[in-house]
């Protein structure tokens, strides 16, 4: 662990050597070993961490959510001069709320969906027997306005579902911030939210900080990150490998591993650079790379597609969407969530018919003509989706799914067995994997899986609807870097649909960008992302929150054989 | 988390060289039941094996006995050996709640499938015609068949997997719809495999999987609707002894000599249960011993 930095002042929270296990005392599993930190009034602490690295856990201790089968330990836990370590359910209820308040990832899942909004608001003032009914009724609309709900009273008496995600979310703030608590503890605020979103939850939790509560924030986004902390603990394994404050950390970060994560994320300074340390091992076998060619791979013209909502009403989802991908180009389709992108995608796999204008793939007529006319070449084009899992028939292992992709190839039943290894060696998998099911596999291998798939029938053009966004950033970064190698080796296309402008940026050398259905703004992806001309395209750009990079222009050195980073994002 | 627990205490861990994986795997529940299920089994091929009396020798001077060493599960008014009863009554009732559940599960299939994958005008025919079906209690549409046909194995077997269809059929529909909506089947879609090949491959199993679990449930259950019908004397005719037919006769003695509706009762409940304990276990077995 590196020096940790002194805080001015009296601290709220004060962690030391904490350790939490779950299971059974002989056989525990711990997921927290030994992590200190403190935390002063008006100042924000983030934990940084991919998936399993114990940073929520940590962060559910000081609310006493970790759960029955846990083993909380520490050399000392105090908040605000009490000691929290031995404390009963009771005790632990009158902290959370009142001294604490809790905001979690998503609010769709947290509010129940038949209560109205306002009324969870009350039910936190209510538990802690805050004033009564009519000064509460106050309170709440007091409080939607505080966290920039606009039209709070009509707002308090809709149920979540009737809501935006942002507001939300930020119906979920009001409520955590409804007793004034001293600590507020955000777990992934900003994950399920669109960027423009994000932007305006972060602005909250600024002005929540202002205020002087102190914010935990745990996240696995560094650029959300940088926006807010005032210290960042870097966690991996249970353990904080780094914790500095956020300046420091990300202009001169110490430990390899924040410095993989840091070059994990793609932006647009990260274009043709490799995001992970590992390197490209593989032969290409008997695939032979596609050949140059001047006819557009794929090409759309005023694609329209209208759906017939619920309520009858008629929705153009797709308005006027035209576009070319050239032989080993990417194209980028960025917008929000409702913009449109996954219902382009869907025409130009022919898997939705439009009802207006028309996709032609090789030089070729792919849409307004039979299916039965399109089978044959459906392997000229493949796609890859953003949960694989799903996308796996749960009975079949990754033998018979990459099999599967070759059925209708001239291979023989052998040459089949042996291009289904070939496929894993491409995408960096083993021959162990053949038996296993996608089930047993992780998020990235089962990435990697779905990749394979798509490059059984050698296509032309691979569509990439959001591949990497369910993923962790270092595995995020593999994985883009596979995509990278794999244009540079077989000369594929890729139709490349995601909200994430770092990634769009990064892989892209031309970008769509979708807003309710319309194309505003298309160009090269550094006009487009660098100098954007359209409003919206301004609005999503100005919504990124910036990381500030180490300060060194060239990427840092990242030592290849380091065991570290080996285990860091292997 | 792993499976392999430690060891408490000192005990040495017995040798596992021996067992083979697939035994060890096997859970004590599921072993009792699959003992249960061929105990039956048994006693439907060769029930004299089993039987310690003859299930139709009347012997008057042993009337309404208790359970004892003699008489095990006791004897009825007829001083008939409820046991040999029990165990002679398992043909007639596992072939009823066979013969009923594949009637029930065939109509199903066809039924499912067609509306599932058909949709349209269809789907919109065969609901109507199982809602109508669900309209009709069990017991009514046996009744009615009862009325007509007399009361027979055949007949019951007929009337219970009828009034059973409809169920499965909606829950075939339903997963018919679920799978084709599926990821996997879009992938499929993508790959330009044809409709046919997908219906087979992937939409058949798929939809088909549940079901494992809800036949072995099912047999039991029409079992149970088998002696419902059985207890109202729609059923088998006596003195042939079903296992519903037997908790019929019980009923005038029930607070005299309540053995003769207690040990038809668990045998009906035992086996029923161990058809589904097995059944599960094949399912978790066909998934690589993971439920989703």
């Amino acid at each position: 662990m590196t020096d940790r930095p002194r805080e001015t002042g009296r601290d709220l929270l004060k962690v030391e050597n904490l350790r939490v296990g779950f299971g059974d005392p002989r056989a525990q599993t711990t997921v927290v070993k030994g992590v200190s930190f403190d935390l002063a009034p008006g100042k924000c602490l983030a934990i940084v961490g991919e998936s399993g690295s114990g940073k929520s856990v940590t962060a559910r201790t000081l609310v006493g959510l970790t759960g029955g089968r846990s083993h909380v330990q520490a050399d000392r836990l105090e908040f605000d001069g009490r000691d929290l370590r031995h404390l009963s359910d009771r005790q632990w209820r009158s902290i959370r709320g009142k001294d604490v308040g809790f905001i979690l990832q998503d609010a769709l899942v947290s509010l129940d969906q038949l209560r109205r909004v306002g009324k969870e608001i009350d039910e936190a003032l209510r538990l802690h027997k805050w004033g009564d009914a009519r000064r509460r009724r106050e309170r709440v609309i007091e409080l939607l306005e505080l966290v920039g709900v606009p039209e709070p009273e009509v707002r308090a008496r809709q149920r979540p579902y009737e809501l935006s995600g942002g507001l939300r979310q930020r119906a979920l703030i009001a409520s955590a911030l409804a007793l004034d608590p001293k600590l507020v503890i955000a777990d992934e605020p900003t994950t399920a939210l669109d960027v423009t979103v994000q932007a305006q939850v972060l602005d909250q939790l600024e002005e929540i900080k202002r205020r002087g509560s102190a914010i935990i924030l745990i996240s696995h986004d560094l650029a959300v990150v940088s926006r807010l902390a005032d210290t960042v603990a870097v966690m991996h394994d249970g353990e904080f490998l780094e914790y500095a404050p956020s300046r420091e950390l990300f202009s001169r970060p110490q430990h390899d591993y924040t410095r993989a994560l840091i070059a994990a994320i793609p932006s647009a300074q990260s274009r043709g650079a490799r995001l992970s340390p590992t390197e490209r091992r593989h032969k290409l076998g008997s695939i032979t790379p596609h050949e140059r060619s001047d006819t557009p791979v794929l090409q759309a013209d005023g694609l329209v597609k209208r759906f017939r909502g619920p309520d009858g009403v008629h929705r153009t989802v797709v308005d006027g969407v035209s576009f070319s991908l050239a032989q080993g180009e990417t194209l980028g389709i960025v917008g929000e969530s409702g913009s449109g992108k996954t219902t382009t995608a869907r025409l130009a796999l022919a898997l939705a018919a439009p009802d207006g204008g028309w996709v032609r793939l090789a030089g070729q007529p792919w849409t307004g003509i039979p299916e039965r006319a399109r089978r044959d070449r459906r392997r000229q084009i493949a796609v890859v989706y953003q949960d694989p899992l799903t996308s796996f028939d749960p009975r079949w292992s990754v033998q018979q799914v990459l099999l599967d992709s070759l059925s209708g190839t001239s291979y023989s039943p052998s040459q089949r067995q042996t291009r289904v290894g070939e496929l894993l060696g491409l995408v960096g998998l083993e021959d162990e994997h053949r038996l296993r099911r996608p089930l047993q596999l992780s998020g990235g291998q089962r990435q990697r899986v779905a990749i394979a798939r798509a490059l059984g029938p050698e296509p032309r053009v691979i569509v990439c609807d959001e591949p990497v966004s369910a993923l962790d950033v270092s595995i995020q970064a593999q994985v883009l870097d596979l995509l990278a190698d794999l244009q540079s080796e077989l000369g594929v296309s890729y139709l490349f649909i995601s909200h994430d402008l770092g990634v769009i940026h990064h892989v892209s050398d031309r970008v769509l960008v979708m807003s309710e259905g319309k194309v505003v703004e298309h160009g090269s992806s550094d006009d487009v992302l660098l100098r954007p001309t359209h409003p919206y395209t301004q609005k999503l750009v100005a919504s990124l929150p910036a990381l500030e990079r180490p300060s060194t222009p060239e990427r840092p050195p990242i030592p290849q054989a380091s065991p570290s980073i080996g285990v860091a994002v292997g | 988390m792993s499976a392999i627990s430690q060891h408490p205490s000192g005990l040495a861990p017995v040798s596992t060289l021996a067992v083979p994986t697939w035994v060890r795997r096997l859970r004590p529940g599921v072993i009792l039941a699959t003992l249960v299920i061929a105990f039956f089994v048994l006693a439907v091929i060769v029930p004299s094996l089993l039987a310690t009396n003859n299930p139709l020798s009347i012997n008057l001077s042993a009337t309404l006995q208790a359970p004892s060493w003699s008489h095990i599960f006791g004897t009825d008014a007829s001083g008939r050996d409820l046991y040999s009863r029990v165990i002679y009554g398992a043909r007639q009732s596992l072939l009823i709640g066979l013969g009923a559940t594949g009637i029930a599960v065939g109509i199903a299939i066809v039924l499912g499938f067609a509306s599932g994958l058909a949709g349209g005008i269809v789907d919109g025919v065969i609901n109507r015609f199982v809602e109508v079906l669900f309209a009709f209690p069990v017991l009514l549409l046996a009744l009615l068949f009862v009325a007509v046909f007399g009361p027979s194995a055949k007949t019951e077997i007929i009337a219970v997997g009828l009034g059973t269809a409809p169920g499965y059929t909606r829950m075939i529909r339903g997963q018919v719809l679920a799978v084709k909506d599926s990821g996997y089947v879009e992938s499929a879609r993508a790959l330009g495999h044809s409709y046919r090949r997908i219906v087979r491959r992937h939409i058949f199993p798929n939809a088909m999987r549940p079901l494992v679990v809800i036949v072995t449930l099912g047999v039991g259950q029409s079992i149970v609707w088998a002696s419902g019908l059985a207890f109202l004397g729609l059923g088998v005719p006596p003195p042939a002894p079903e296992w519903g037919a037997l908790l019929d006769a019980g009923r005038d003695f029930v607070t005299q000599a309540s053995w003769l509706e207690i040990m038809p009762g668990v045998a009906i409940v035992v086996f029923a249960l161990s058809l589904t304990t097995v059944g599960r276990y094949i399912q978790q077995r066909l998934e690589g011993g993971i439920t989703r």
